[in-house]
């Protein structure tokens, strides 16, 4: 499966996060934030420091071989709903 | 996440107030049984959502706690929970006690578990060879990730997000039937100590690992209350193992608690925290 595409727009404590990915060979190469809204600085400041982390966790988890994430965060369960999503887009082109 | 691979359907649903993520695996995932069953699995957790949720006041649960209704009248498996929670309670050494909290009978602690892993059942009655139900990080698989042709595969592999810091895993732990983690990152000091009827502080955050997610669930909620105090009666029962993290960082653990170090990108740097064994 190779391809890039575009997640759902998922309303999270803090704030809106919506995800493109681009699937390589069936691997995760890379993953882009569409959007990130927030309307509080201390959401904004989260969300900040959170979605670089997240996309690096995302890549680092494929490579290590981990299948799930235990003990997650508000913000990581929108990004994850949002990356999900798009990822199932690309599972249902093949 | 995952990446779409052949004999591989991931699925995620909004429910219960989290993302629950099912991921199948092996020949049989694309089939339409495995469809159906996965339609099944995501009825099942939208019923014990309007059965159970405490936020809904007019779920079952809601309307029994305000003595709308007694317990004949609630959908059957509102006692079964119950029944489960009384066993709990005991198994737990008191530290899971839905009946200690102020406003009425709880089963909040156990619901998300008990409800993956029935849709977890729902899967495998499909003859679905290997999944993994994700309930917001409480955790139920059956079979094994990546079965080869003459041996079985690796186990699945959870890493355990750092209480301190979203970014970084503590460890990573194989799972072959169940895992959940309980904290008080995030959402505060949730989890009320049975014993004093307030907040607890015994724990930044617990998990547990065993054959049944809902024990493990209501375990590890039960586990933060408690700290390091509560893993003696898991010690006690068969196939459970714990994991606390405590506040100052430290890691107390059962004997047979399994962990692999956090891949390197994901780790915390500096020397990792000491893991003590009861």
């Amino acid at each position: 499966v190779s391809g890039t595409a575009t997640g759902t727009a998922e309303d999270t404590r803090y704030g809106t996060v919506q995800v493109a990915v681009t699937v390589t060979k069936g691997r995760i190469t890379d993953i882009e934030t569409v959007e990130l809204s927030a309307t509080d600085p201390h959401s904004q400041q989260i969300n900040a420091e959170a979605v670089p982390a997240l996309r690096r966790q995302a890549l680092a988890a494929q490579s290590a071989h981990i299948d799930g994430v235990s003990g997650a965060t508000f913000t990581s369960d929108g990004y994850e709903a949002s990356l999900q999503s798009a990822l199932d887009k690309l599972g249902l082109a093949s | 996440v995952s990446p779409p691979a052949a004999g591989r359907i991931v699925h995620s649903e909004a429910v219960m107030g989290t993302v629950v993520t099912f991921d199948l695996r092996g020949p049989h995932a694309h089939t339409a049984g495995a469809r159906r069953a996965l339609r099944r699995g995501c009825l099942s957790l939208q019923r014990a959502d309007a059965v159970f949720s405490i936020w809904k006041p007019e779920s079952p649960v809601s309307r029994l706690r305000r003595g709308d209704i007694g317990l004949d009248e609630a959908p059957p498996e509102v006692a079964e929970v119950l029944d489960l929670c009384r066993r709990l309670r005991h198994h737990s050494g008191g530290w899971f006690d839905p009946w200690a909290l102020p406003g009425g009978v709880d089963p909040t602690g156990v619901v998300k578990g008990w409800a993956a892993a029935r849709a977890l059942g729902h899967v495998e009655a499909a003859g679905i060879d290997a999944a993994m139900v994700n309930a917001g990080g409480d955790i139920a698989v059956c079979g094994r990730p990546e079965p080869g042709r003459t041996q079985p595969g690796r186990p699945w592999r959870v890493a355990l997000r750092h209480p301190d810091d979203a970014r970084l895993c503590l460890g990573v732990v194989p799972v072959a039937g169940a895992l959940a983690t309980s904290g008080t990152y995030e959402r505060g000091a949730h989890v009320i100590d049975p014993r004093l009827g307030r907040p607890g502080a015994g724990a930044v955050s617990a998990t547990v690992v065993g054959p049944d997610l809902a024990w493990a669930d209501a375990l590890a909620t039960g586990l933060v209350a408690a700290g390091a105090a509560g893993l003696g009666p898991i010690e006690a029962l068969a196939g459970y193992e714990a994991l606390v993290v405590r506040a100052d960082g430290t890691l107390v653990a059962t004997g047979g608690f399994e962990m692999a170090p956090a891949p390197a990108a994901l780790r915390q740097t500096g020397p990792p925290a000491p893991l003590v064994r009861i």
